[in-house]
């Protein structure tokens, strides 16, 4: 019982971080129809943002993840700015592969200045430690990722429901051209969603520092599995793409920990596949 | 009030109105008729920021909107109700009326404004919980026009705000037109159903093949014999 407790928990703390890519994804595409091949980027940024808040001031991951969140927003922006709004004018294809370029181009960028090797946290972390309930033994720092999407999927429910800016945002993901006669700025309703998913994706990297190391590539597993959650969740819901990130994170651990680790990714490509044949759409598919 | 200077616009680089003018004064309802496809809604995009001026001006009170964007006009008091209503599908008939008002910050003021428009309206007060996508279509033309008064305008556009009602639900949507003409709101007016629309028109303009042709009252349209020939079956 204790082992399955284990691999339940230490699952939901893997599907956090894809819970959290996924959102970012389910988030652009559903407001701009826009694949967003770069999020996994965005996570590794991210990671490199805590790695050197780390080594050169200290810092804690968690006290790093505002600033790597900022840091991410503001490149967001210009990102979109430089490039997405670009490739939207022309055709849909570029539109569609615009930000797997993107991609590539910042996975280079990073080997170029921060190196190729495999780094972890060089300072010692100050939120470290374990709590034993008995039955289960919580690492403190694996449950950062956990409460991070938990927070990150409540504040983005709040956002696109109850504020302004929020309202602009589905409003312009519903009718673009709509938005605009009703006085939305269209263009900036899509700014705003575009740098609001790379900040998560900044703000999950931080999370992983704390047990996971850190190189210019590391990106696309999540940003793979991220994807795969979003097609699971139901393109474009955020609640879908948050369950199934922790699903698959579950679907993952529990397979490696009773089948065979060798083999566990297979289990969570069942789990998709199981769940795509009795909801093509997926979960929360319209 | 509004002017329309010799204005060519298009789509991708390829115009499909060559030559508009119009002239719009404050206060009146001015009709644009035409056949389908002569550039009306072409044009009407222009007017309102969502296509490129390519030659000619747009003058809004004197000044040149040419080229300003769609979000900045209805701040300056344009409005416009696109042909095919464009309602936030997913959203309610209430949050549809509540965008209407985006750019404004004061709630009280919206509060106040989404209640005298269920007082013109009070069909649109009776599904105001319900999604705006499963509304009739009569009954999405009366939110589409009802968002498109939340802001206040000063001109509103209506582009086909009869298009696909039953009669009695087109004259009705007419004696609206005119209560809001009655109420200080300018007016232009796109629609198929021409002699109603001269009818209740001050002025009008008739648009072929990307330019406008003829113009004069809706009462000298309406006796004209090549309008009566083209558009009004006889
Ligand atoms: N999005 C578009 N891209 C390219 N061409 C377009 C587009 N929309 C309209 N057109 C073309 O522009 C011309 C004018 O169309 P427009 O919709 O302005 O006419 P209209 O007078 O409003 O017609 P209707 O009475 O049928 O609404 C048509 O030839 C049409 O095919
Ligand atoms: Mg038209």
């Amino acid at each position: 019982m204790s082992v399955f407790l284990q691999g339940l928990y230490e699952g939901i703390i893997n599907g956090s971080i894809l819970a959290l890519i996924a959102m970012g994804i389910a988030l652009v595409w559903g407001v701009m129809n826009i694949l967003s091949f770069s999020q996994g980027e965005f996570l590794m940024l991210g990671m490199f943002v805590s790695y050197y808040a780390n080594r050169l001031l200290g810092l804690d991951p968690i006290v790093a993840m505002p600033l790597s969140a900022l840091v991410l927003f503001v490149l967001g922006i210009i990102i979109y700015k430089l490039i997405i709004a670009r490739a939207l004018r022309g055709p849909i294809l570029s539109q569609r592969l615009i930000t797997f370029a993107l991609s590539m181009v910042l996975v280079y960028s990073a080997q170029l200045f921060f190196g190729a090797e495999y780094k972890t946290l060089s300072n010692p972390v100050k939120f470290s430690g374990t709590i034993d309930l008995g039955f289960l033994t919580i690492a403190k720092q694996k449950l950062v990722p956990f409460l991070l999407a938990l927070i990150v999927a409540g504040l983005l429910f709040w956002f696109l429901r109850y504020t302004r800016m929020g309202k602009a945002i589905q409003a312009t993901s519903m009718d673009r051209y709509a938005a605009g006669l009703v006085g939305i700025n269209p263009d900036r309703a899509y700014t705003i969603s575009f740098a609001l998913a790379s900040a998560v994706a900044g703000a999950a990297g931080c999370a992983l520092t704390y047990y996971y190391y850190l190189y210019p590539n590391v990106g696309a597993t999540f940003q793979l599995w991220g994807f795969i959650a979003v097609a699971m969740g139901g393109f474009g819901s955020i609640t879908g793409a948050f369950l199934s990130g922790l699903l698959m994170g579950i679907a993952d651990t529990l397979t490696g920990l009773y089948v065979n680790t060798a083999i566990k990714y297979i289990g969570v490509c069942v789990v998709f596949l199981v769940t795509v044949s009795f909801r093509p759409k997926g979960i929360f598919g319209k | 009030m509004l002017k329309v200077e010799h204005v060519k616009t298009g789509y991708d680089g390829v115009p499909v109105v060559h030559n508009a003018s119009l002239q719009v004064e404050q206060g009146s309802i001015v009709a644009l008729v035409g056949s389908n496809g002569s550039g009306k809604t072409s044009l009407l995009r222009a007017v309102t920021g969502a296509l490129p001026i390519m030659r000619g001006d747009i003058l809004y009170k004197g000044q040149s909107i040419a080229g300003v964007k769609s979000f900045k006009l209805v701040e300056m008091g344009i409005s416009m109700v696109p042909e095919g209503r464009h309602l936030f599908g997913k959203m309610s008939v209430r949050d549809n009326l509540l965008m209407g008002a985006y750019s404004v910050r004061d709630k009280g003021e919206i509060e106040k404004r989404l209640q005298s428009i269920y007082k013109l309206l009070p069909r649109v007060e009776e599904r105001q919980r319900q999604q705006a996508d499963t509304l009739s279509g009569g009954e999405q033309q009366m939110v589409a026009i009802a968002r498109g008064l939340m802001s206040k305008p000063e001109l509103l556009i209506l582009d086909e705000p009869s298009l696909g009602l039953m009669p009695k639900l087109v004259t009705e949507i007419f004696e609206f037109i005119q209560r809001i003409k009655d109420s200080g709101v300018t007016v232009i007016i796109v629609e198929q159903n021409a002699v109603a629309t001269l009818e209740m028109s001050d002025y009008a303009y008739v648009m072929q093949n990307g330019e406008t042709v003829l113009e004069g009252t809706g009462q000298a349209l309406l006796a004209d014999e090549q309008v009566k020939k083209a558009y009004l079956g006889g």
